[in-house]
């Protein structure tokens, strides 16, 4: 087993699932809410990352995080080559799962318990923690999980910004592949073993919470 | 205390119609009488800031509540966010937080302010629903989820109370009560009361005046004794005539 790799995967994918719960949230209810000015151009480009090459999104990240963009000008920081690097390219993968699922849960809340809410004195921002949010609930931990997932599992993208620099930005998936190029099929085995359990326990909680519910009490719990 | 009182004075263009009312509210209960999609609710909608008319003016007591920028006065547009109004609104599914017992339902508004839950017990109390204080709405029947939702929408100590066909699922006993318990309150609070339905038992059982509302338009206003026996509107004539059609939802 890859110790350094592990520790450095569940730092990169804690990192990018805080990200894609943030970014993906705010996503999600715009998107659900409010019509915006080129909604679908927006949403094309958030679905992008799911049908692209993972080369195709590295290489883009690495016109943006690289040297002479503006990232780099404006806040002077080095990315490439960095485990904060694959956090970002995780959480890119991860995001249009958590958008879908996030923006179809929050859709979902009839909007005359949010009418409700701001009758009883609420600010936006407080109608979608003590309303919209409990009530969508379900549908933002699933797109959370699968976003989560999915980050965990990021190779190419990660690959081309990030490297494969052993205890420094070499993740789970990379070590896997490392380990079955130098034959050391042992060490791949038990790596595979993890990553297929969570992935596998990743999607069955999913299904739980899609799982159709008979009872009332269901709809929101 | 002064009398309040509560003038709505608006128009706006909707799907079907144009809605056009200009009522004046004081401490009673006025109910808006009429068929289903005749702006009743949209009325409702633009007091509590829920609809943003197109012209015309909201006000309660002087203070305005909507205001439209017009030809007659240099004043800007100005519209009251719904929750700086603090107008109670009873909605027609009562519309109760599921994910809410009874007793944080009716403390919602009171989030943050001292003694919110002293507060709300003493209102499910006084709505006979102390002991349900911890039931989830769906484990509560049409009347115990009607009284819960006027708790909440007073529970903020509001002044003008609107309700959109709030006992038209209910039974005809427990009806009775509710609108008994409801004039009590408005009399006690001295409450501005715009209550619509379609039915006109509960119109006469609840109504201090009467405003028979049909196509976005006010066809007539008055109490429901001098509305009902001198009909002038088509839509009093058939209310007269088939009084079970209007029952319909």
């Amino acid at each position: 087993m890859n110790w350094s790799a592990l520790k450095l995967s569940l730092q990169v994918t804690v990192v990018a699932t805080f990200v894609l719960f943030v970014i993906g949230l705010v996503l999600g209810v715009l998107l659900a809410r409010y019509r915006l000015r080129g909604q679908i151009i927006i949403e094309t480009i958030i679905f992008l990352p799911l049908v692209l090459p993972p080369s195709v999104v590295g290489y883009f990240l690495l016109l943006a995080l690289g040297r002479g963009s503006p990232f780099v000008e404006w806040f002077h920081v080095r990315l490439l080559f960095t485990w904060q690097s694959a956090a970002i390219a995780s959480a890119l993968v991860g995001l249009p799962l958590m958008v879908q699922s996030a923006r179809a849960a929050i859709a979902n809340v009839d909007q005359v318990l949010e009418n409700a809410a701001r009758t009883l004195g609420s600010s936006e921002l407080e109608i979608l923690w003590r309303v919209t949010l409990p009530l969508a609930r379900r549908g933002v931990i699933a797109g959370l999980i699968l976003g989560a997932a999915r980050a965990l599992g990021e190779f190419g993208a990660t690959l081309m910004v990030a490297g494969n620099i052993p205890g420094q930005t070499q993740t789970l998936p990379l070590a896997i592949y490392d380990a079955v190029q130098a034959q050391r099929y042992e060490q791949a085995r038990m790596m595979v073993i993890v990553m297929t359990s969570v992935a596998f326990i990743g999607l069955w909680c999913v299904r739980q919470l899609e799982l159709p519910q008979y009872h009332r009490k269901a709809d929101f719990l | 205390m002064k009398a309040p009182r509560l003038e709505v004075n608006i128009e706006k263009r909707l799907a079907n119609f144009n809605l056009c009312v200009q009522i004046e509210v004081g401490a009673e209960i006025l109910v808006l009488f009429g068929p289903s999609g005749a702006g009743k609710t949209q009325t409702l909608n633009a007091i509590a800031g829920l609809l943003t008319p197109d012209a015309g003016e909201i006000t309660l007591d002087g203070a305005v509540f909507f205001r439209a920028s017009g030809e007659t006065h240099d004043l800007r547009k100005f519209n009251l966010p719904a929750r700086k109004r603090r107008v109670g609104y009873v909605f027609q599914q009562y519309a109760l937080f599921p994910h809410l017992t009874a007793l944080e339902n009716v403390s919602y508004a009171l989030w943050r302010q001292p003694f919110a839950r002293a507060r709300a017990e003493a209102l499910l109390k006084r709505m006979q629903l102390a002991e349900l204080a911890n039931r989830y709405p769906y484990e509560l029947s049409g009347g115990q989820q009607q009284r819960v939702a006027i708790a909440r929408a007073l529970a903020m100590e509001p002044r003008v109370l609107l309700m959109d066909e709030p006992f038209s699922a209910l039974d005809s006993e427990i009806r009775k009560q509710l609108h008994q318990d409801l004039l009590k309150l408005q009399t006690e609070a001295e409450l501005i009361v715009i209550y619509v339905t379609h039915n006109l038992e509960d119109a006469f059982a609840v109504g201090h005046r009467l405003a028979v509302v049909r196509d976005g338009r006010i066809e007539r206003i008055g109490a429901p004794g001098d509305v009902y026996p001198q009909p002038t509107g088509q839509l009093v004539m058939e209310v007269l005539r088939r009084p079970q059609e209007f029952r319909r939802r």
